[in-house]
Protein backbone atom coordinates (compact mmCIF):
# COMPACT_ATOMS: atom_id res chain seq x y z
CA UNK A 1 0.00 0.00 0.00
CA UNK A 2 1.51 3.53 -1.05
CA UNK A 3 1.63 6.50 1.09
CA UNK A 4 -1.68 8.15 -0.43
CA UNK A 5 -3.55 5.24 0.12
CA UNK A 6 -2.55 4.52 3.62
CA UNK A 7 -3.60 8.34 4.16
CA UNK A 8 -6.90 7.65 2.63
CA UNK A 9 -7.79 4.93 5.41
CA UNK A 10 -6.07 7.02 8.38
CA UNK A 11 -9.46 8.24 9.10
CA UNK A 12 -10.91 4.69 9.53
CA UNK A 13 -8.41 3.31 10.88
CA UNK A 14 -8.59 5.63 13.77
CA UNK A 15 -11.98 5.02 14.37
CA UNK A 16 -11.52 1.25 13.92
CA UNK A 17 -13.67 0.92 11.42
CA UNK A 18 -11.45 -0.65 8.76
CA UNK A 19 -11.60 -4.32 7.41
CA UNK A 20 -9.50 -6.60 9.31
CA UNK A 21 -6.94 -7.00 6.53
CA UNK A 22 -6.63 -3.56 5.31
CA UNK A 23 -6.10 -2.42 8.87
CA UNK A 24 -3.31 -5.27 9.36
CA UNK A 25 -1.84 -3.25 5.97
CA UNK A 26 -1.95 0.14 7.27
CA UNK A 27 -0.41 -1.22 11.14
CA UNK A 28 2.26 -2.83 8.97
CA UNK A 29 3.07 0.79 6.67
CA UNK A 30 2.76 2.50 9.62
CA UNK A 31 5.72 0.60 11.65
CA UNK A 32 7.62 2.08 8.75
CA UNK A 33 6.71 4.97 7.65
CA UNK A 34 7.60 8.23 9.77
CA UNK A 35 5.33 10.17 7.86
CA UNK A 36 2.33 8.38 7.79
CA UNK A 37 2.68 8.53 11.53
CA UNK A 38 3.12 11.97 11.81
CA UNK A 39 -0.11 12.10 9.95
CA UNK A 40 -1.94 9.66 12.36
CA UNK A 41 -0.61 11.86 15.40
CA UNK A 42 -1.62 14.95 13.51
CA UNK A 43 -4.93 13.41 13.21
CA UNK A 44 -5.07 12.05 16.95
CA UNK A 45 -4.19 15.78 17.92
CA UNK A 46 -7.05 17.15 16.52
CA UNK A 47 -9.34 14.64 17.88
CA UNK A 48 -8.23 15.14 21.37
CA UNK A 49 -8.90 18.91 20.97
CA UNK A 50 -11.83 18.13 19.82
CA UNK A 51 -12.91 15.90 22.87
CA UNK A 52 -11.51 18.16 25.08
CA UNK A 53 -13.85 21.47 23.51
CA UNK A 54 -15.98 23.22 26.44
CA UNK A 55 -18.88 21.85 27.06
CA UNK A 56 -20.55 25.02 28.37
CA UNK A 57 -20.31 28.55 26.45
CA UNK A 58 -22.12 31.01 28.14
CA UNK A 59 -24.40 33.36 25.40
CA UNK A 60 -22.90 36.99 25.48
CA UNK A 61 -26.14 38.26 26.88
CA UNK A 62 -29.24 36.74 28.64
CA UNK A 63 -32.01 35.48 26.32
CA UNK A 64 -34.48 34.23 29.05
CA UNK A 65 -36.58 37.87 28.15
CA UNK A 66 -37.01 36.75 24.93
CA UNK A 67 -37.56 33.07 25.30
CA UNK A 68 -40.08 33.98 28.57
CA UNK A 69 -42.23 36.60 25.60
CA UNK A 70 -42.45 33.50 23.56
CA UNK A 71 -43.96 31.07 26.24
CA UNK A 72 -46.52 33.44 26.07
CA UNK A 73 -48.05 33.97 29.12
CA UNK A 74 -47.69 35.93 32.49
CA UNK A 75 -46.35 33.06 34.59
CA UNK A 76 -49.45 30.43 34.23
CA UNK A 77 -50.32 27.82 31.86
CA UNK A 78 -48.79 24.59 31.51
CA UNK A 79 -46.02 23.37 29.13
CA UNK A 80 -47.70 21.97 26.05
CA UNK A 81 -51.15 23.30 27.13
CA UNK A 82 -52.75 24.92 23.91
CA UNK A 83 -53.22 27.99 26.09
CA UNK A 84 -50.06 28.84 27.00
CA UNK A 85 -48.12 29.29 23.23
CA UNK A 86 -50.57 31.33 21.23
CA UNK A 87 -51.02 30.61 17.52
CA UNK A 88 -48.92 34.26 17.09
CA UNK A 89 -46.03 32.78 18.92
CA UNK A 90 -45.45 29.99 16.37
CA UNK A 91 -41.75 29.18 15.84
CA UNK A 92 -40.81 28.81 11.82
CA UNK A 93 -38.67 27.99 9.55
CA UNK A 94 -35.98 30.41 9.12
CA UNK A 95 -35.82 31.19 5.55
CA UNK A 96 -39.55 31.65 5.30
CA UNK A 97 -39.72 33.88 8.24
CA UNK A 98 -36.80 35.92 6.67
CA UNK A 99 -38.81 35.72 3.34
CA UNK A 100 -42.18 36.91 5.11
CA UNK A 101 -40.10 40.03 7.17
CA UNK A 102 -38.80 41.18 3.40
CA UNK A 103 -42.43 41.32 2.36
CA UNK A 104 -43.31 43.41 4.88
CA UNK A 105 -41.22 45.82 3.90
CA UNK A 106 -41.96 45.41 0.39
CA UNK A 107 -45.11 46.85 -0.82
CA UNK A 108 -47.27 43.89 -2.68
CA UNK A 109 -46.75 45.65 -6.00
CA UNK A 110 -42.79 45.91 -5.50
CA UNK A 111 -43.08 41.88 -4.63
CA UNK A 112 -44.92 41.14 -7.53
CA UNK A 113 -42.09 43.15 -9.62
CA UNK A 114 -39.67 41.24 -7.85
CA UNK A 115 -41.13 37.54 -8.36
CA UNK A 116 -41.21 38.39 -11.85
CA UNK A 117 -38.20 39.24 -12.33
CA UNK A 118 -37.63 35.64 -11.54
CA UNK A 119 -35.98 35.55 -8.25
CA UNK A 120 -36.31 32.47 -6.38
CA UNK A 121 -38.05 32.58 -2.93
CA UNK A 122 -35.13 31.72 -1.22
CA UNK A 123 -33.00 34.45 -3.14
CA UNK A 124 -35.29 36.75 -1.79
CA UNK A 125 -34.94 35.61 2.15
CA UNK A 126 -32.48 37.64 2.85
CA UNK A 127 -33.38 39.51 6.37
CA UNK A 128 -32.47 37.74 9.41
CA UNK A 129 -34.28 35.56 11.67
CA UNK A 130 -33.66 38.18 14.41
CA UNK A 131 -35.49 40.90 12.42
CA UNK A 132 -38.51 38.68 12.36
CA UNK A 133 -38.65 37.81 15.51
CA UNK A 134 -38.70 41.54 16.24
CA UNK A 135 -41.26 42.83 13.49
CA UNK A 136 -43.47 39.86 14.88
CA UNK A 137 -42.92 40.51 18.45
CA UNK A 138 -43.61 44.20 18.17
CA UNK A 139 -47.06 43.24 16.90
CA UNK A 140 -47.83 40.37 19.21
CA UNK A 141 -46.85 43.13 21.80
CA UNK A 142 -49.35 45.55 20.59
CA UNK A 143 -52.18 42.63 21.06
CA UNK A 144 -51.04 41.51 24.14
CA UNK A 145 -50.53 45.00 25.71
CA UNK A 146 -54.46 45.73 24.92
CA UNK A 147 -55.90 41.74 24.64
CA UNK A 148 -58.07 42.44 27.95
CA UNK A 149 -59.82 44.74 26.14
CA UNK A 150 -61.29 42.64 22.95
CA UNK A 151 -64.23 40.53 23.62
CA UNK A 152 -63.42 37.13 24.05
CA UNK A 153 -65.33 36.42 20.73
CA UNK A 154 -63.11 38.75 18.80
CA UNK A 155 -60.16 37.33 20.63
CA UNK A 156 -61.02 33.76 19.68
CA UNK A 157 -61.76 35.08 15.97
CA UNK A 158 -58.52 35.91 16.66
CA UNK A 159 -56.71 33.13 17.82
CA UNK A 160 -59.35 30.65 15.24
CA UNK A 161 -58.02 32.78 11.87
CA UNK A 162 -54.56 31.93 13.07
CA UNK A 163 -54.50 28.61 13.42
CA UNK A 164 -56.07 27.98 10.28
CA UNK A 165 -52.79 30.16 8.91
CA UNK A 166 -50.89 28.34 10.56
CA UNK A 167 -51.97 24.96 9.46
CA UNK A 168 -51.45 26.44 5.90
CA UNK A 169 -48.10 27.29 6.65
CA UNK A 170 -47.52 23.44 7.80
CA UNK A 171 -49.02 22.13 5.42
CA UNK A 172 -47.45 24.44 2.21
CA UNK A 173 -43.64 23.81 4.12
CA UNK A 174 -44.51 20.43 3.92
CA UNK A 175 -45.27 20.58 0.05
CA UNK A 176 -41.98 22.70 -0.40
CA UNK A 177 -40.18 20.39 1.09
CA UNK A 178 -41.13 17.08 -0.97
CA UNK A 179 -40.75 19.06 -3.77
CA UNK A 180 -38.37 21.94 -3.37
CA UNK A 181 -38.42 23.25 -7.23
CA UNK A 182 -41.92 24.03 -7.09
CA UNK A 183 -41.29 27.88 -7.73
CA UNK A 184 -45.88 27.66 -7.36
CA UNK A 185 -45.56 25.86 -3.88
CA UNK A 186 -43.24 28.33 -2.70
CA UNK A 187 -44.95 31.29 -3.66
CA UNK A 188 -47.97 29.49 -1.72
CA UNK A 189 -45.84 29.32 1.13
CA UNK A 190 -44.77 33.17 0.80
CA UNK A 191 -48.38 33.64 0.39
CA UNK A 192 -49.52 31.92 3.52
CA UNK A 193 -47.23 34.18 5.26
CA UNK A 194 -48.14 36.94 3.63
CA UNK A 195 -51.89 36.70 5.43
CA UNK A 196 -50.42 35.50 8.63
CA UNK A 197 -48.70 38.84 8.69
CA UNK A 198 -52.12 40.55 7.81
CA UNK A 199 -54.22 38.95 10.54
CA UNK A 200 -51.43 39.69 12.77
CA UNK A 201 -51.74 43.64 11.54
CA UNK A 202 -55.63 43.20 11.53
CA UNK A 203 -55.41 41.83 14.76
CA UNK A 204 -53.46 45.02 16.47
CA UNK A 205 -56.33 47.64 14.46
CA UNK A 206 -58.93 45.33 16.43
CA UNK A 207 -57.46 46.26 19.51
CA UNK A 208 -56.88 49.94 18.52
CA UNK A 209 -61.02 49.95 17.90
CA UNK A 210 -61.81 48.03 20.61
CA UNK B 1 -33.31 19.84 39.77
CA UNK B 2 -35.89 17.21 39.52
CA UNK B 3 -38.13 19.21 41.34
CA UNK B 4 -37.85 22.50 38.98
CA UNK B 5 -38.39 19.91 36.27
CA UNK B 6 -41.70 19.17 37.89
CA UNK B 7 -42.48 22.10 39.33
CA UNK B 8 -42.34 23.49 35.56
CA UNK B 9 -44.35 20.82 34.07
CA UNK B 10 -46.62 22.38 36.10
CA UNK B 11 -46.48 25.69 34.61
CA UNK B 12 -44.15 27.25 36.59
CA UNK B 13 -42.07 30.22 34.99
CA UNK B 14 -39.97 30.85 37.62
CA UNK B 15 -39.05 26.78 37.58
CA UNK B 16 -38.45 26.69 34.01
CA UNK B 17 -36.26 29.99 34.52
CA UNK B 18 -34.11 28.32 36.65
CA UNK B 19 -33.46 25.02 34.68
CA UNK B 20 -32.88 27.59 31.62
CA UNK B 21 -30.17 29.32 34.05
CA UNK B 22 -28.77 25.97 34.74
CA UNK B 23 -29.01 24.40 31.33
CA UNK B 24 -28.07 27.00 29.04
CA UNK B 25 -24.26 27.10 28.51
CA UNK B 26 -24.46 23.51 27.40
CA UNK B 27 -27.33 24.42 25.07
CA UNK B 28 -25.77 27.49 23.72
CA UNK B 29 -22.37 25.73 22.89
CA UNK B 30 -24.06 23.15 20.96
CA UNK B 31 -26.40 25.86 18.96
CA UNK B 32 -22.73 28.00 18.46
CA UNK B 33 -20.57 24.93 17.06
CA UNK B 34 -23.88 23.91 15.16
CA UNK B 35 -24.53 27.28 13.81
CA UNK B 36 -21.14 28.56 13.74
CA UNK B 37 -21.96 32.46 14.24
CA UNK B 38 -23.74 34.28 17.52
CA UNK B 39 -26.75 35.39 16.01
CA UNK B 40 -27.82 32.14 15.06
CA UNK B 41 -26.88 30.68 17.80
CA UNK B 42 -28.57 32.81 20.19
CA UNK B 43 -31.61 32.96 17.76
CA UNK B 44 -31.27 28.56 17.84
CA UNK B 45 -31.11 28.79 21.57
CA UNK B 46 -34.14 30.49 22.32
CA UNK B 47 -36.16 27.62 20.16
CA UNK B 48 -34.53 24.94 22.11
CA UNK B 49 -36.29 26.42 25.21
CA UNK B 50 -38.84 27.03 23.55
CA UNK B 51 -39.77 23.89 22.42
CA UNK B 52 -37.91 22.40 25.62
CA UNK B 53 -41.47 24.14 27.16
CA UNK B 54 -43.88 23.00 24.44
CA UNK B 55 -42.40 19.27 24.96
CA UNK B 56 -41.84 19.57 28.83
CA UNK B 57 -45.19 17.20 29.62
CA UNK B 58 -43.60 14.57 27.78
CA UNK B 59 -40.23 14.50 29.54
CA UNK B 60 -40.55 11.45 32.16
CA UNK B 61 -37.03 11.37 33.41
CA UNK B 62 -36.06 7.90 31.86
CA UNK B 63 -32.68 10.11 31.38
CA UNK B 64 -31.24 12.97 32.73
CA UNK B 65 -32.64 16.69 32.30
CA UNK B 66 -29.95 17.95 30.88
CA UNK B 67 -29.59 14.78 28.28
CA UNK B 68 -33.25 15.31 26.92
CA UNK B 69 -32.50 18.71 26.40
CA UNK B 70 -29.08 18.30 24.98
CA UNK B 71 -30.58 16.04 22.49
CA UNK B 72 -33.44 18.60 21.63
CA UNK B 73 -30.46 20.82 20.88
CA UNK B 74 -28.61 18.31 18.43
CA UNK B 75 -32.71 18.02 16.70
CA UNK B 76 -33.18 21.80 16.72
CA UNK B 77 -30.06 22.33 15.59
CA UNK B 78 -30.33 19.84 12.54
CA UNK B 79 -33.21 20.87 11.89
CA UNK B 80 -32.49 24.35 11.14
CA UNK B 81 -29.40 23.33 9.03
CA UNK B 82 -31.45 21.32 6.87
CA UNK B 83 -34.29 24.25 6.89
CA UNK B 84 -31.20 26.40 5.90
CA UNK B 85 -29.49 23.82 3.40
CA UNK B 86 -32.82 24.27 1.22
CA UNK B 87 -32.79 27.65 1.11
CA UNK B 88 -29.13 27.56 0.19
CA UNK B 89 -29.85 25.21 -2.82
CA UNK B 90 -32.38 27.80 -4.23
CA UNK B 91 -30.18 30.03 -4.10
CA UNK B 92 -27.42 29.29 -5.62
CA UNK B 93 -29.44 27.78 -8.11
CA UNK B 94 -30.71 31.08 -9.17
CA UNK B 95 -27.72 33.25 -8.61
CA UNK B 96 -24.64 31.72 -8.70
CA UNK B 97 -24.95 27.43 -9.93
CA UNK B 98 -20.93 27.38 -9.72
CA UNK B 99 -20.48 28.38 -5.92
CA UNK B 100 -20.79 25.07 -4.38
CA UNK B 101 -18.13 24.04 -6.34
CA UNK B 102 -15.61 26.30 -5.37
CA UNK B 103 -12.84 24.99 -3.15
CA UNK B 104 -13.12 25.85 0.52
CA UNK B 105 -9.83 27.93 1.96
CA UNK B 106 -9.74 27.78 5.57
CA UNK B 107 -5.94 28.18 6.40
CA UNK B 108 -5.58 31.80 8.23
CA UNK B 109 -3.86 34.68 7.61
CA UNK B 110 -0.27 34.98 8.03
CA UNK B 111 -0.33 35.74 12.17
CA UNK B 112 -3.68 34.76 12.74
CA UNK B 113 -4.12 32.03 15.69
CA UNK B 114 -6.87 29.79 14.46
CA UNK B 115 -8.47 27.72 17.35
CA UNK B 116 -10.77 24.61 16.63
CA UNK B 117 -13.57 26.32 17.18
CA UNK B 118 -13.27 29.26 15.00
CA UNK B 119 -11.84 26.66 12.07
CA UNK B 120 -14.90 24.47 12.78
CA UNK B 121 -17.11 27.67 12.08
CA UNK B 122 -15.39 28.16 9.00
CA UNK B 123 -16.34 24.55 7.69
CA UNK B 124 -18.78 24.35 4.78
CA UNK B 125 -21.82 23.58 7.11
CA UNK B 126 -22.14 19.85 6.16
CA UNK B 127 -18.47 19.02 7.02
CA UNK B 128 -19.21 21.18 10.49
CA UNK B 129 -22.14 18.93 11.10
CA UNK B 130 -21.09 15.64 10.39
CA UNK B 131 -17.77 16.88 12.68
CA UNK B 132 -20.05 17.89 15.32
CA UNK B 133 -22.26 14.76 15.49
CA UNK B 134 -19.80 12.62 14.97
CA UNK B 135 -15.84 13.48 16.74
CA UNK B 136 -17.34 15.52 19.61
CA UNK B 137 -21.27 14.10 20.48
CA UNK B 138 -19.90 10.66 19.35
CA UNK B 139 -22.88 9.31 17.05
CA UNK B 140 -21.61 6.96 14.92
CA UNK B 141 -22.10 7.27 10.96
CA UNK B 142 -25.84 5.10 10.90
CA UNK B 143 -27.42 6.89 13.43
CA UNK B 144 -26.06 10.29 11.80
CA UNK B 145 -27.22 9.35 8.52
CA UNK B 146 -30.36 8.17 10.60
CA UNK B 147 -30.55 12.03 12.07
CA UNK B 148 -29.92 14.30 9.53
CA UNK B 149 -31.20 12.54 5.72
CA UNK B 150 -27.89 12.08 4.47
CA UNK B 151 -26.71 8.53 3.28
CA UNK B 152 -23.57 6.60 5.77
CA UNK B 153 -21.43 6.80 3.01
CA UNK B 154 -22.24 10.70 2.70
CA UNK B 155 -21.63 11.35 6.05
CA UNK B 156 -18.19 9.43 6.17
CA UNK B 157 -17.18 11.64 3.17
CA UNK B 158 -18.01 15.01 4.81
CA UNK B 159 -16.26 13.74 8.11
CA UNK B 160 -13.04 12.80 6.04
CA UNK B 161 -12.95 16.42 4.72
CA UNK B 162 -14.03 17.98 7.57
CA UNK B 163 -11.10 16.63 9.50
CA UNK B 164 -8.92 17.14 6.66
CA UNK B 165 -9.80 21.22 6.37
CA UNK B 166 -9.53 21.49 10.35
CA UNK B 167 -5.68 20.14 10.15
CA UNK B 168 -5.27 22.50 7.12
CA UNK B 169 -6.81 25.84 9.31
CA UNK B 170 -4.72 24.44 12.37
CA UNK B 171 -1.41 23.58 10.40
CA UNK B 172 -1.40 20.22 11.61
Amino acid sequence: MTCDEVRARLDEYFDETLADDERKVVAIHLKSCAGCRAELAALEALLADAAGLPKSILPERDLWEEIEQRLGERGTGRPGGGSNVRPWDRGTGWWLAAAAVLLMALSSLATAAWMRRGASLAAVAIAGPAEYARATADLIRQVQAEERSLSPATLAVIQRNLAIVDAAIRESEDAVARDPGNHGLQQMVLSCYEQRLNLLRQAVRAVRES
Amino acid sequence: MIDAVRRAQGGDHAAFHALYRAHVGRVYAVCLRFAGNRPEAEELTQNVFVRAWEKLESFRGESAFATWLHRLAINESIGARRSLSRREQRVKSVEDPAASERPIQLTPSPGDVMDLDRAMARLPAGARQVFILHDIEGYEHQEIAKLTGVAAGTSKAQLHRARRLLREALQR
